[in-house]
């Protein structure tokens, strides 16, 4: 299923950098409430970088829980393959041995 | 177009668009993993737990809460945080440690169906019909506050906003169902806290500090939650009963821990621990919230001195868009409004999902149409989805009618939710709770709300303030329910014991709890008691 912190993490780092750009294009607005603060940069600029930063922790994330999914199947099927080739050698050994001494067997 | 208070720029409705695709993405992107009514309904129970606590807690950040308690904290100061850290925190703290394992342990589909298992058929029909009108009730709020911040902020047409959101939250809900709509609810969650925190950093920027925002006051009680209680003159006009008996426990215990809206979330959760850990993950960022809240309503009192004037424009409910629409360049005020549009849109598609579920199982299945396909189920599951939300759209209208959208919703919990908490009380903790006691318990406290509303009405009980009434009739209401359901149980037969293993306190599940084996330190308890002394600490700190 969807990993909700992939469209999260994606919307973010859209917004984010839309919203950086449009506010390093633009000056500052004069902010009414601010008053006799006047601000360097338009804040578009810095809550955007952090919107993108933020967009883009939550796409790692999901992709680091998506490798360790794969390497978890990977060391698995790893496993599954190995079991198998070990038995497969098993069977091999007392088949060979059946057909070595088939007497063992005629004496049942 | 009529203009509003402020000029939108492209960059403001690009965010919003930006916003609508990713929503209705989500929705087609989960649809292929709607398979059965569980999955559609129920959310298949494969949900991490931070995703369900996630969204427990934006379930329950609609446009009242969003809204609402910015104009509580402009109307009544900091007493407001009282609707979360007395409110809020410790009857999560009480859904996650005790009555959560019934919940999830009995593995119920909806809150009334844990009605039906401890008492009876008619119990359960009663709390499924009054919380599928409560729901479609609720839903209809979003959608009103949201036409109506638009039109004043932007001066878009009230009906054609309406339809547009009504649209897109059919258009997720039903191709997602429940795991959408909690998808959703935590793009919201994160939303909300991008697009409102600047109000409250920039505001701490102009003031400098809290002892500097305190001497703006114009009423000094506004910085106190408890130093005025002792009398009913304070900024709220409650007593200490209204507040501790009304607001600290039942309305908010009522709330939390009976509202199948945010009990379905935690329901959600992949196992019991999930499920117990979902109101803990909310609770946290839940003590926090008064920032994204309060913090701006207080602002807003100090900065605009015309609000809460009778013109629409500076109503007590403006409070948080006025100051997105003078503090905000654009850009940042499109992410604020896209904010605020997110909360209202999964407000509404929260209240949907339960009220679907609810009819699906506890109404259609239970009364109407018995033992039908689970595919014929689905498809009932999504028409209720798509026929809640056309209701909704006529409760957006019935709202209209109505004065203030804060004291309506409050009204309708003293009904619903106060004497329910009694019942569910009494159900899991008290063994000899019989069927029949529960039902004309529940019926009886129900009625007793309704009375004291209409002597409240007609001036035979007056309250300084209407939400001091509401308090009180919660507080009647639950203790109506409560003695009515003990005596008239005491009057009847009680079950088996052998049909209440799961279900009640005290009466163990046969092959005993699973979860006892985890570690102390990693447990809802040991969470729990570190949120409580948080809590504490925060009532000091603003005492």
């Amino acid at each position: 299923m969807l990993d909700v912190r992939l469209p999260i993490g994606w919307l973010f780092l859209v917004l984010g950098v839309m919203l950086a750009a449009y506010g390093y294009a633009n000056p500052p607005a004069e902010s009414l409430l601010l008053g006799q603060v006047s601000l360097p940069l338009n804040l578009d600029v810095p809550w955007g970088i952090l919107m993108a930063l933020f967009g883009l922790a939550m796409v790692s994330l999901a992709q680091m829980d998506k490798l360790k999914v794969l390497e978890k199947q990977l060391q698995e099927s790893k496993i599954a393959s190995q079991a198998d080739s070990s038995q497969v050698s098993l069977a091999e050994t007392i088949s060979g041995e059946i057909t070595s001494n088939p007497s063992s067997s005629d004496a049942n | 177009m009529k203009t509003g208070l402020v000029t939108a720029q492209p960059i403001d409705y690009a965010v919003i668009l930006i916003y609508f695709i990713f929503v209705l993405g989500v929705g087609f992107k989960l649809k292929k993993n709607m398979k059965s009514s569980d999955d559609f309904l129920l959310a298949g129970h494969r949900i991490p737990s931070w995703v369900t606590g996630l969204a427990f807690l934006s379930a329950n950040l609609g446009a009242i809460e969003v809204m609402g308690m910015a104009a509580n904290a402009a109307q009544y100061g900091i007493m407001t945080c009282h609707f979360y850290w007395l409110g809020a925190i410790p009857a999560m703290v009480f859904l996650a440690v005790f009555m959560m394992p019934f919940y999830y342990k009995s593995k119920i589909r909806s809150v009334p169906e844990y009605l039906r298992k401890r008492f009876n058929e008619p119990t359960r029909a009663l709390n499924a019909i009054s919380f599928a009108v409560m729901t479609v009730l609720m839903s209809g709020i979003n959608l009103y506050a949201m036409a109506i911040v638009f039109k004043l902020l932007l001066g878009w047409d009230m009906n054609g906003s309406i339809a547009v959101a009504a649209l897109v939250v059919l258009a997720y809900t039903i191709t997602g169902g429940l795991t959408s709509s909690i998808y959703n609810e935590v793009l919201q969650f994160f939303l909300i806290v991008f697009g409102l925190l600047p109000v409250s950093i920039l505001g701490l920027l102009r003031f400098g500090s809290w002892s500097a925002i305190c001497d703006r006051f114009e009423n000094p009680g506004f910085a106190h939650l408890w130093k005025e209680i002792g009398t009913i003159h304070n900024p709220m006009g409650v007593d200490m009963i209204g507040l501790i008996g009304g607001l600290g426990f039942v309305l908010s215990f009522g709330y939390w821990c009976t509202d199948f809206l945010v009990i379905q979330r935690a329901l959600a959760a992949e196992d019991l621990r999930g499920a117990r850990m979902t109101p803990i993950i909310a609770a946290f960022p839940k003590i926090l919230f008064p920032v994204l809240t309060v913090l701006p309503g207080l602002f807003a009192i100090i900065l605009i001195p015309k609000l809460g004037s009778n013109n629409d424009d500076l109503s007590f409910n403006m409070a948080i868009p006025y100051l997105l629409a003078v503090m905000y360049p654009n850009g940042l005020f499109g992410l604020g409004i896209t904010a605020l549009l997110a909360s209202f849109m999964s407000g509404m598609a929260g209240n949907v999902t339960a009220f679907n579920t609810v009819w699906t199982y506890d109404i259609y299945q239970s009364y109407i149409a018995k033992n039908k396909s689970d595919a014929h189920y689905l498809w009932m599951g999504k028409l209720a989805t798509a026929i809640g939300i056309i209701i909704s759209v006529g409760t957006c209208y019935l709202c209209m009618n109505f004065k203030s959208i804060m004291d309506y919703m409050q009204l309708i919990f003293t009904f619903f939710n106060a004497p329910l908490f009694a019942t569910f009380l009494l159900g899991m903790f008290f063994r000899r709770t019989s069927p029949w006691g529960a039902f004309y318990g529940l019926l009886g406290g129900t009625l007793a709300a309704v009375v004291h509303y209409i002597l409240t009405l007609q001036h035979k009980l007056n309250y300084q303030s209407e939400m001091a009434g509401n308090f009180h009739r919660s507080v009647v209401a639950w203790t109506v329910c409560l003695i009515l359901t003990i005596t008239i149980s005491y009057l009847t037969k009680p079950k088996a014991v052998e049909e209440l293993r799961g279900l009640v306190w005290g009466v163990d599940e046969k092959g005993g709890d699973v979860a006892a084996k985890t570690s102390v330190f990693a447990s809802p308890g040991f969470f729990g008691v570190i949120l409580l002394a948080l809590t504490a600490y925060l009532n000091y700190l603003f005492f």
